[in-house]
């Protein structure tokens, strides 16, 4: 069975769920402020958005719909239990970095919108790719913020000094507002703006 | 007819079982992991507070995981270089063989009577001169941050006065802001530094907003902040001064000299 192209593509550029949806800002302007932590928090967050589509679209026809938000809400949450588990147990330092966001990913719009929007209503494989999709173009703002809140904010990339010392001793400094959350929602904006000069694509 | 409350009851009664069937399943296998990896990372903190251990003491995250030969090496190196003790609230050391020190957390302690309290000191003994000698005291820091419990050590030299260094290893800060505790840079501002007056009254140490003027007579008991975590540094000087003052009692002793350390 052929999957449309468009359902992975499409919420990675024009339909993403951060630039375009304006989903999941929260953690977009939490765990941006370095690059690592950006990473990790996009594959967790691609690894649940997949799997929840998937088993949800498994179970889509048994489901009661009185009871319907509970139980994607149960699948979720084991999901991002697993995720916080295997974090624990792999990347002890990193899961101590990320520390309450990993459990947050379940209130992570992202996923539920996908879930009711998609999931509910599509066969597995297209779900999974679905939440593939989706996942990735959280991911991938996640990882332009992170990229340029680092550099900006400690002149590092994945804590690595990257901008030379002749340029401190010129007089350059580290940019602190980056660090903070106004540093992500300036980059954010500069994206989106960006993103829909190129697309032409406007609010309704 | 899928939307009988029996049905209904049924799915919810299955799903419920499956997950925690699941979750269950994937916390008994990881569990041995997560706990060596946790005491490994209690126990380097430990370490490196006393002044041990540097390579490791990075705050460069991705120098700082830990694989299990790693692990296997601090328990190795805290077994051979470090002692603990146990004390009540008077400073006097009490030999509970059921309670382990490295076990104590200092959150439970708070919430029970005084007198049953227990408060552990790390001691870092080297042999100088063929003599097991206390060349570092180190004690757990414990407090309230910004959105979380703040977990740390806190190592004094034998003076018990001047910094040797301090930790953070567990805290839920924001990251890249009141998370920064756990880097370097804002550990190591604490070596060095006094926590008692010139006429030995306990001042701590102030975690700044903003930088430390070296000109200012209190610069020794002062250090840099972090900025855009005003809230979690207050915090950290908040819970030096209680986690200090609790340990005044068991440190006027050494220093007047009086105790012996009934080593374990």
């Amino acid at each position: 069975m052929a999957v449309d192209k468009k359902i992975f593509l499409a919420p990675i550029n024009e339909n993403n769920p951060i630039t375009t949806q304006v989903l999941g800002i929260c953690s977009a302007l939490a765990v941006t402020s370095q690059l690592k932590p950006s990473i990790v928090m996009g594959l967790a967050v691609i690894a649940v958005v997949a799997f929840s589509n998937l088993i949800t679209s498994f179970m889509r026809e048994y489901i009661p719909q009185k009871v319907r938000i509970i139980v994607e809400m149960t699948v979720v949450a084991a999901l991002v239990i697993l995720v916080d588990q295997i974090l624990k147990a792999y990347a002890f330092q990193m899961s101590k970095q990320l520390s309450v966001f990993v459990g947050l990913i379940i209130t992570n719009c992202i996923v539920l919108g996908r879930i009711e929007a998609f999931s509910m209503g599509n066969r597995p494989v297209p779900s999974f790719v679905d939440g593939l999709g989706n996942g990735l173009g959280y991911a991938l703002i996640l990882f332009i913020v992170g990229f340029f809140r680092e550099l900006l904010g400690f002149g590092k990339i994945l804590g690595y000094q990257v901008l030379p010392e002749s340029l401190y001793a010129a007089g350059y400094e580290n940019n602190g507002l980056m660090v903070l959350a106004p540093g992500a929602f300036i980059i954010l904006s500069l994206i989106i703006w960006l993103q829909r000069t190129i697309s032409g694509y406007r609010e309704d | 007819m899928r939307q009988g409350n029996a049905y209904t009851l049924i799915f919810l009664t299955a799903v419920a079982l499956i997950v925690s069937l699941v979750l269950a399943l994937a916390a008994q296998l990881l569990k041995d992991r997560q706990d060596l990896l946790q005491q490994a990372d209690m126990k380097r903190n430990i370490l490196i507070a006393a002044g041990f251990m540097e390579c490791y003491a990075d705050a460069d995250e991705a120098k700082r995981e830990m694989d299990p030969g790693i692990c296997a090496d601090v328990h190795l190196y805290y077994e051979e270089h470090m002692r603990a003790l146990l004390l009540d609230r008077d400073g006097n050391v009490v030999h509970e063989p059921e309670t382990v020190p490295e076990l104590v957390d200092p959150a439970r302690e708070a919430e029970k009577r005084p007198e049953k309290r227990r408060f552990p000191v790390f001691l870092r003994v080297d042999r100088i001169g063929g003599k097991e000698t206390v060349t570092a005291y180190c004690i757990p820091i414990y407090g309230k941050g910004l959105w979380s419990s703040l977990y740390g050590y806190l190592a004094l030299e034998p003076d018990l006065n001047t910094i040797r260094g301090l930790t953070f290893y567990k805290q839920g800060e924001t990251p890249g802001l009141g998370a920064e505790i756990q880097s370097r840079w804002f550990q190591d501002g604490f070596k060095g530094k006094t926590i008692l007056d010139e006429k030995g009254g306990l001042v701590s140490i102030t975690v700044l907003k903003g930088k430390v003027d070296p000109s200012s007579p209190l610069a020794a008991h002062q250090v840099d902040g972090i900025s855009g975590a005003t809230l979690t540094t207050k915090g950290v000087t908040e819970l030096l001064m209680k986690s200090l003052s609790m340990y005044e009692p068991y440190f006027t002793m050494i220093r007047r000299g009086g105790a012996e350390h009934g080593r374990r």
